[in-house]
């Protein structure tokens, strides 16, 4: 219960962050918009994958009514979240079978969890962007944002993530 | 029943992905504009072609609903066509009615049996006297003359074709608007022999040999076929003009029995041959 309360809050202080800090800071590499807003899927605690789709989506959609664009973050978050657990055994490809695969940088390590972030950053920049323009018309430029998003998002969730849980994991 | 359920709870993750997708994809294209009238007009153009090829499709099998309605409708058309009309410039008392008469009128039939090979052909058709069709009518098809109607039961007609030893018909050069007469040798089912064109008259291949207006039988102007040869015939000073027929006998399907109106008008002021 009162980690469930600590995740909730820190899923207000991801939100917070993109609408009124990130979504409100000038534009300063061309084309790219800063988003952090799906690491609250990578910060989520291991459980059960319905649990992690279903608050995947209530999130996505709150975001996306905030924005105004009902669907398209949620889409993308819900492909996160079921993606999630896959990706990381991609990744690393662990011995033993009954540890369960965490997100974080601890378990993952710093060159590993980069290719992690690089490729969930992807995939969620590419259904944004094409859902967004819902045309494969002008693809080369959408690819283009997609590509500049991923870098400015792989860099706001290294940061964040050693903010707010490498130390914390490194004491314990 | 049981093995659904437990197929359903082992793949629960991959529906449950799949349907909150379906909701976001919902989402996406219903509640934003653009995604939404993208969306429309990609579906608009797959159902818009996975329909047009069904109607192609279905097409085909209404093809002789369809040619028998478009049959009836140029018989309609024919009969309004002013050939078709008998052109009343009396000056009468009660001329203030029309200037037009129906004098021709067409019945769409079909051909059931023809025969091109023999000295006498003959062809039947699938309308007899149910539908209208008299004796000693003219019968055309689309593109020209076909013959004339022989005997009539209730439901058939046997036709004296244009390829027969018997068939005469008046007719008539279109360009020059020399009057002959058209028979047929028995050699050519292609090919009939329009006479007694005088020898002063100027001939060229290709000119239309139609029906004249002599015909009881046919609308003035008929295309019986096309000029392909002559010879000046010296005993009587005639040409022999071999005319191309413009309608294939051997292929026919539909033809249009011709129904005048003012024949027996016509016929009773006229002094009877004996030997008919």
């Amino acid at each position: 219960m009162i980690s469930g309360l600590k995740y909730f809050f820190l899923f207000l202080i991801i939100l917070v962050l993109q609408v009124f800090v990130l979504d409100q800071a000038p534009q300063i590499v061309p084309y790219a918009r800063p988003v952090l807003f799906f690491a609250f899927i990578i910060a989520l605690p291991e459980m059960y994958d319905l649990w992690l789709m279903g608050i995947a989506f209530a999130g996505g959609l709150l975001l996306d009514i905030l924005y105004g664009t009902p669907g398209i973050n949620a889409a993308a978050c819900v492909l996160l979240a079921y993606l999630k657990v896959p990706l990381i055994r991609l990744i690393k490809k662990d011995e033993e079978d009954n540890i369960i695969p965490s997100g974080h940088i601890t378990y993952l390590g710093f060159g590993q969890y980069f290719f992690y972030i690089l490729l969930v950053s992807l995939l969620y920049h590419f259904v944004t962007g094409f859902l967004s323009v819902f045309t494969f018309a002008q693809a080369g430029q959408t690819i283009l944002r997609v590509f500049v998003n991923t870098i400015v998002s792989v860099i706001l969730i290294y940061i964040f993530e050693i903010i707010f849980f490498y130390r914390r994991s490194a004491k314990t | 029943m049981g093995n659904i359920f437990a197929f359903l709870l082992r793949h629960i993750r991959f529906f449950v992905f799949i349907i909150l997708e379906g909701i976001c994809f919902s989402l996406v294209v219903n509640y934003n504009r653009d995604q939404g009238s993208a969306f429309s007009q990609f579906s608009n153009e797959v159902s818009g072609s996975v329909y047009r090829s069904f109607a192609g499709m279905k097409y085909y099998f209404h093809l002789r609903e369809t040619n028998d309605s478009l049959m009836a409708e140029n018989a309609r058309l024919r009969a309004k066509m002013s050939n078709a009309m008998y052109f009343d410039t009396a000056k009468s008392k009660d001329i203030h009615d029309t200037v037009f008469k129906q004098r021709y009128t067409f019945i769409p039939c079909d051909v059931v049996n023809n025969s091109v090979t023999s000295m006498n052909n003959y062809l039947t058709l699938g309308s007899g006297k149910k539908a209208g069709v008299g004796k000693h009518l003219g019968v055309v098809s689309t593109v020209g003359i076909v013959g004339i109607t022989r005997d009539v039961s209730e439901h058939f007609s046997s036709v004296l074709s244009v390829l027969h030893k018997d068939f005469t018909v008046s007719a008539e050069i279109k360009e020059n608007k020399q009057i002959g007469t058209v028979t047929w040798d028995g050699y050519n089912p292609n090919m009939v022999v329009m006479k007694d064109i005088p020898l002063n008259v100027r001939l060229k291949t290709g000119m239309h040999v139609v029906t004249s207006p002599f015909s009881d039988l046919f609308p003035a102007g008929t295309l019986i076929g096309y000029v392909v040869k002559y010879e000046a015939n010296h005993n009587d000073a005639n040409y022999t003009v071999t005319v191309w027929l413009a309608s294939d006998i051997r292929n026919l399907r539909k033809v249009y029995v011709v129904n005048n109106l003012m024949r027996d008008e016509k016929q009773n002021i006229e002094p009877k041959p004996e030997s008919k």
